[in-house]
């Protein structure tokens, strides 16, 4: 026999798990709906809705992917027709990042970085080339590395390393997100890097809207520091063979070519499209007011919370009249969708390579 | 009634268990979006799965109800794509 088919009826003043005043009122024959009654009507299980809120049934149901899937389209289209209200926003600050850094080194008993202005430049140099080229990797497309940035530069070294970010909206949960990746984290705490450089770059990448963020590590050769009183001596830095994953190179030291930069440095470049060069406080005063991925986050959130409210009732008033109705399990519901904002809540903008 | 309390709670404790899996499978994949999204994909999956399969074991499968397990699958697996790919 099948179990739970039908809706058990209870006797409609008691059913409705209100105030037996209130229910009697909603009986009378001439009962117009007032806002008290809109409200249970559409969020409250109660005989009038066949004790289920109204805003749970399939009607309703259907309409939140449909209506958060529009919204969520409208947002991100938004950007580009009022850019200055909705776009890529970033508090990334290359100072901020470099002092984050070092306190996370300080933490794990490392001798903090010191900031070279040569690897500044190969890092900004390395951002401003993955928006203008379009890529998203250690090694460009014309297979162009890291350690060319930094010899360009002027900088030779005996060992070298460089992560990735991208989109992180502030720099604690970029730091956080390469300290929670093995080899980001070894690269940041390796005890054999002496100095860092930082570089930003933002621009359109396949028709949206990035931020870079490089962080280039180092430490000099030892013949850097002699060449400076003996030129004579010096040699070209050796070759870098094939790179890992995340770069960390060593080198056996023969390099003993003058390691600091020559030229002038920028310590914050941003782009815009291919080759366009942006000032940094331009490009600051032009931030949008909102970042696309907090205001979707955020609306991802609020309808998830409104669900998880109503399903909240829909099980307490189920569970307290002991309702037997032919609607889904509202616990496993209300379970389902608190994973989901835990899902919601760790989803992050950014990503590390 | 012991039948119908072992059914109870053995698909409570599969969804359950699954779920726990589900969020320290999401928490140690966060910064890698795409094996996120899996994540967020297979539990919408599994979820109406397991909404279809509980509500056959108690003969109780009707199309509204599987409708409202397919609504709320669909839902967070929009938002997985929304926020994990089309941020």
């Amino acid at each position: 026999m099948p179990r739970h088919t039908s809706i058990i009826i209870l006797p409609e003043i008691q059913s409705s798990g209100l105030r037996s005043q209130e229910a009697k009122k909603w009986q009378q024959p001439n009962f117009e709906p007032d806002i008290i009654f809109l409200v249970i009507h559409y969020f409250i299980p109660h005989h009038k809705n066949n004790f289920r809120a109204l805003a749970l049934q399939i009607p309703f149901l259907v309409f939140y992917p449909l209506f958060l899937s529009f919204l969520l389209i409208f947002i991100s289209q938004f950007g580009t027709i009022r850019p200055g209200v909705l776009g890529i926003f970033s508090k990334i600050n290359i100072q901020e990042v470099i002092e984050a850094t070092n306190k996370v080194r300080a933490q794990n008993g490392e001798p903090t970085f010191k900031t070279n202005d040569a690897l500044n430049a190969a890092a900004n140099q390395k951002a401003q080339d993955m928006v203008q080229s379009g890529y998203w990797a250690h090694i460009s497309p014309t297979g162009k590395t890291p350690w060319d940035f930094i010899k360009e530069n002027g900088y030779f070294y005996s060992v070298a390393g460089e992560n990735l970010a991208r989109d992180f909206y502030d720099v604690s949960s970029m730091i956080s997100a390469w300290m929670a990746s093995p080899s980001h984290r070894e690269n940041i705490l390796n005890k054999e890097f002496s100095e860092i450089g930082v570089g930003m770059a933002q621009g359109s990448v396949a028709g949206r809207e990035t931020i870079f963020v490089v962080q280039m590590f180092a430490t000099p050769t030892p013949g850097a520091q002699l060449a400076q009183t003996k030129p004579a001596e010096t040699k070209p830095a050796p070759e870098v063979a094939a790179l890992p994953k995340t770069i960390s190179q060593k080198l056996e030291l023969e390099g003993k070519e003058t390691p600091q930069e020559k030229t002038p440095v920028q310590i914050q470049i941003q782009t815009k499209g291919a080759g366009e060069v942006i000032d940094v406080q331009e490009l600051a005063a032009k931030s949008p007011l909102l970042d696309y991925f907090t205001v979707q986050k955020s609306l991802a959130l609020a309808v998830i919370t409104f669900l998880l409210i109503l399903f909240f009732f829909d099980f307490a008033f189920a569970a307290r009249l002991k309702l037997a109705r032919p609607v889904g399990h509202p616990a496993a519901h209300f379970t389902f969708l608190l994973l989901a904002l835990f899902f919601v809540w760790y989803t992050n903008s950014g990503l590390i390579l | 009634m012991k039948k119908e309390l072992a059914y109870e709670l053995f698909h409570n404790f599969v969804l359950i268990l699954f779920f726990g899996f589900a969020f320290w499978a999401f928490y140690l994949l966060r910064y890698q979006k795409i094996l996120q999204f899996l994540v967020v994909a297979v539990v919408a999956a599994f979820y109406l799965l397991w909404g279809i399969g509980y509500h056959w074991a108690r003969k109780t499968l009707a199309p509204a109800i599987f409708f409202e397990y397919f609504i709320l699958a669909l839902t967070v697996f929009l938002i997985g794509l929304f926020l994990l790919f089309l941020s």
